[in-house]
C-alpha cells in the first residue's frame, strides 16, 4: 500500500521533470511526442534531454535509496549511508583521477567500470576498518578518515588535469548534478544500477536475519560472507555507476531510509524497497527544484541535497545520543 | 523420533589456548541439560561449537548426521541458538523478532500457515502474545528476554541450545524461563542452556555438565553432579551453614 503510494509519487514526480524547463512544453506535447507525432523540435528536448535526466534522478535516487537502506541494515547502523562514509567519495576520486590521466571522458563507458572500481575499493577498505561488529563510533571515524582521503585524492587529480578548464569542469561535476546528461550516460551506467538494486535485494532475508546480530543470523542459516559481497558489490555498482554520470549527490542515501521507517517499520529488509522508491522521488522532485530556482545559473543537486540532508543528519546525530538502541 | 545428540571430543582453540577439550557428551531427545562452571570455563564455546558457530576439533552428530556437513539452512531447522546477552539492533516488534525463527522454514518471505502457527505457538509458550504487536524497545528487560526466548523457540527445532537466558531477568522471571525450557525438554526436544544459578540447574536439569578450564568434570544427575567436593574444587565455593532461602556458600 504504501509502496503503491510512492510509485505513485515517482510517476507524478517523472511527469512533472518532463514537464519542467526554459522550453514550454504541455502535457499534450508529451503525448505527442512520446507518440512520435511531436514537432521535431519539442520531441529532441523531450526524448534527449528530459527523458534521459528524468530517467537518471529516479534510476540514481533509487540506488541511492536503497544502497543507503543497504548499508545502515548491514552494519546495524542508522549512520551509515555510502555518500557518508566514503564510498561515494572513493568512486568520484577513481572517476576525476582517470578523466585528468585522459583514460576517459566524461561520457566515456570506461568512466562507470571506473568509478565502481573506486566504490569497490571503498566500501572494501571500509569493512576491513570498521570490522562486521562496528560499534556507531568506529564505523563513522573509519567512514570520516576514508572520505577524507578520497577527497585528497580527488583534490590531487584536480591538480593532474591537463588544462584548468578541464579541472574546473571536474569541479563542477563533482558537486553532482543531472543537467545536460544524456541518453549516452543513461545507457553506460543504468544497467549497472539495476543490477545493483538485483544484488542488494537477494540479501534481504540475510538484512532481516542480521536484526539479531551475526551469530544468531549465521543459527538462522545466513551465510554473513556471501551477504557481505552481495552489499558490496551491490552498494559499489550502484554508487559507482550514479557518481561516474551525475557525480556525488550526498544525504539521499542516508535520509531516505529514515523518511519510511515510520510507515513501514524498522525491519531492515522491508526498508529497502520503499527506500528506493522514495529515494526516486526525491531526487526527481529536487532535480526539479533547481531547475525552477531563478538563479543566474543552474543550482548543483549534490548543494540541494545536502543543504536539506545536513540539518536532518545532525537531528538524527541528536536523537541517537539521546536515546540508545536496543543494542547487545 | 526422538532425537540424539552424540558430541564426540570436541575441542576448540585460539591463539594457542584450548577454550574447550576433549569433551564427549551423549545426549537424547526430552533431556534438559545444564552447562555449569566459572566464569571463562568455556560453556559458550561448546555451545558455539555444537551450534557450528565456530572451527572445533572432533564431530558432533545429531541423529548419526554430522552437523558440520549439514547444509546450513538443514543446519538452522535442526539447531535453534539463543545466544548470551542477545538483543534486537532495530526497534522492530516482538511479533517480527519471532518470526525470524521460522527463516529456516521459510521459501522466500512469506509465511506458510505453518510458520504462522509456529509463531503462535512460540508467542504462546513465552507467554509473550500480549505484547506481539509491540515494539521490542519499549519492553522490560524482563518481557525481551522473552521475546528473544519465543524466537528460539518459533525454529521447532530438535535441539535448543541457551546460553545464559536468564542473565537479567528478577526470580519469578527465571523461574518462568526455566518452566519453558523444561516443557521444551518434555516435548522430546534436547535442551542443552549455560546455567549459572547452581540452584536454578539443581532443581530443572535431568543432567549437569560441570566444564572446568575449558573440560568437562562429569556429566551425571544433579545430585551427584553438585557435591560439596566438586563445587569446593570447580568454583572454590564452601557451603558453611543453611540460610533462609537454601544453602549457604562462601568462597573456600
Amino acid at each position: 500500500m504504501f509502496n503503491a503510494l510512492l510509485c505513485l509519487l515517482v510517476a507524478i514526480g517523472a511527469i512533472a521533470s518532463l514537464l519542467t524547463g526554459p522550453a514550454p512544453i504541455g502535457p499534450a506535447d508529451l503525448v505527442a511526442a512520446f507518440t512520435g507525432k511531436a514537432d521535431p523540435v519539442i520531441s529532441t528536448i523531450v526524448l534527449e534531454l528530459r527523458l534521459p535526466r528524468t530517467a537518471l534522478a529516479v534510476m540514481i535516487g533509487a540506488t541511492l535509496g536503497m544502497s543507503g537502506a543497504a548499508m545502515q541494515g548491514f552494519f546495524r547502523n542508522p549512520l551509515a549511508a555510502p555518500d557518508l562514509l566514503g564510498t561515494a567519495n572513493a568512486a568520484a576520486a577513481a572517476a576525476t583521477l582517470s578523466i585528468s590521466l585522459g583514460l576517459a571522458g566524461t561520457l566515456s563507458p570506461l568512466l562507470p567500470p571506473a568509478a565502481i572500481l573506486g566504490a569497490l575499493a571503498g566500501a572494501v577498505l571500509l569493512h576491513v576498518f570498521a570490522g562486521r561488529d562496528a560499534r556507531i563510533l568506529t564505523l563513522v571515524l573509519a567512514g570520516l578518515a576514508l572520505s577524507s582521503f578520497f577527497a585528497s585524492v580527488t583534490a590531487l587529480s584536480l591538480d593532474l588535469a591537463p588544462n584548468p578548464y578541464a579541472a574546473l569542469e571536474i569541479a563542477f561535476w563533482l558537486l553532482g548534478s543531472l543537467a545536460e546528461r544524456s541518453v549516452v550516460h543513461v545507457a553506460i551506467a543504468v544497467p549497472f544500477m539495476v543490477a545493483a538494486l538485483a544484488l542488494i535485494l537477494a540479501a534481504r532475508p540475510a538484512l532481516a536475519a542480521l536484526t539479531l546480530g551475526e551469530d544468531t543470523a549465521r543459527t538462522l542459516g545466513v551465510s554473513i560472507g556471501r551477504t557481505r559481497n552481495l552489499i558490496i558489490a551491490g552498494i559499489s555498482l550502484g554508487i559507482g555507476a550514479s557518481v561516474a554520470v551525475a557525480g556525488v549527490i550526498g544525504f539521499v542515501g542516508l535520509v531516505v531510509p529514515h523518511l519510511v521507517r515510520p510507515f513501514v517499520g524498522h525491519a531492515p529488509d522491508r526498508v529497502l524497497v520503499p527506500s528506493a522508491l522514495a529515494g526516486a522521488a526525491l531526487l526527481t522532485l529536487a532535480d526539479i527544484v533547481v531547475r525552477l530556482l531563478p538563479t543566474t545559473g543552474e543550482i548543483k543537486l549534490g548543494i540541494v541535497t545536502a543543504l536539506v540532508g545536513l540539518p536532518f543528519f545532525l537531528a538524527l546525530l541528536v536523537r541517537e545520543r539521546r536515546d540508545a538502541l536496543v543494542a547487545p | 523420533m526422538s532425537p540424539r545428540l552424540v558430541i564426540d571430543r570436541l575441542g576448540v582453540a585460539r591463539g594457542g589456548a584450548r577454550l574447550i577439550d576433549d569433551i564427549s557428551l551423549d545426549i537424547d531427545g526430552g533431556a534438559f541439560i545444564a552447562l555449569v562452571g566459572p566464569n571463562g570455563a568455556g560453556k559458550t564455546t561448546l555451545l558455539r561449537a555444537i551450534a557450528a558457530l565456530c572451527a572445533h576439533e572432533g564431530t558432533v552428530r545429531l541423529d548419526d548426521v554430522e552437523v558440520a556437513t549439514m547444509a546450513p539452512r538443514a543446519r538452522a531447522r535442526a539447531f535453534s541458538y539463543l545466544e548470551q546477552g542477545g538483543g534486537s539492533h532495530w526497534p522492530v516488534t516482538a511479533r517480527e523478532i519471532v518470526a525470524l525463527g521460522r527463516m529456516p522454514h521459510a521459501s522466500g518471505s512469506v509465511l506458510s500457515a505453518a510458520d504462522e502457527a509456529a509463531i503462535a505457538a512460540a508467542l504462546a509458550a513465552a507467554d509473550v502474545a500480549g505484547f506481539a504487536g509491540r515494539r521490542i524497545d519499549t519492553l522490560s528487560g524482563g518481557e525481551r528476554a522473552r521475546v528473544l526466548l519465543a524466537r528460539a523457540l518459533a525454529v521447532e527445532a530438535p535441539v535448543l541450545l541457551v546460553d545464559e537466558p536468564t542473565a537479567a531477568l528478577d526470580p519469578r522471571h527465571q523461574l518462568a524461563v526455566f518452566d519453558i525450557l523444561r516443557t521444551e525438554a518434555e516435548s522430546g526436544r534436547i535442551v542443552i542452556a549455560a546455567v549459572h544459578d547452581l540452584v536454578l540447574a539443581d532443581r530443572y536439569a535431568d543432567r549437569i555438565a560441570i566444564i572446568d578450564r575449558g573440560r568437562l568434570d562429569c556429566f551425571c544427575a544433579p545430585e551427584e553432579a553438585l557435591t560439596d567436593a566438586r563445587l569446593a574444587r570447580v568454583f572454590g565455593l564452601r557451603r558453611d551453614g543453611e540460610g533462609r532461602l537454601g544453602p549457604r556458600w562462601s568462597p573456600a
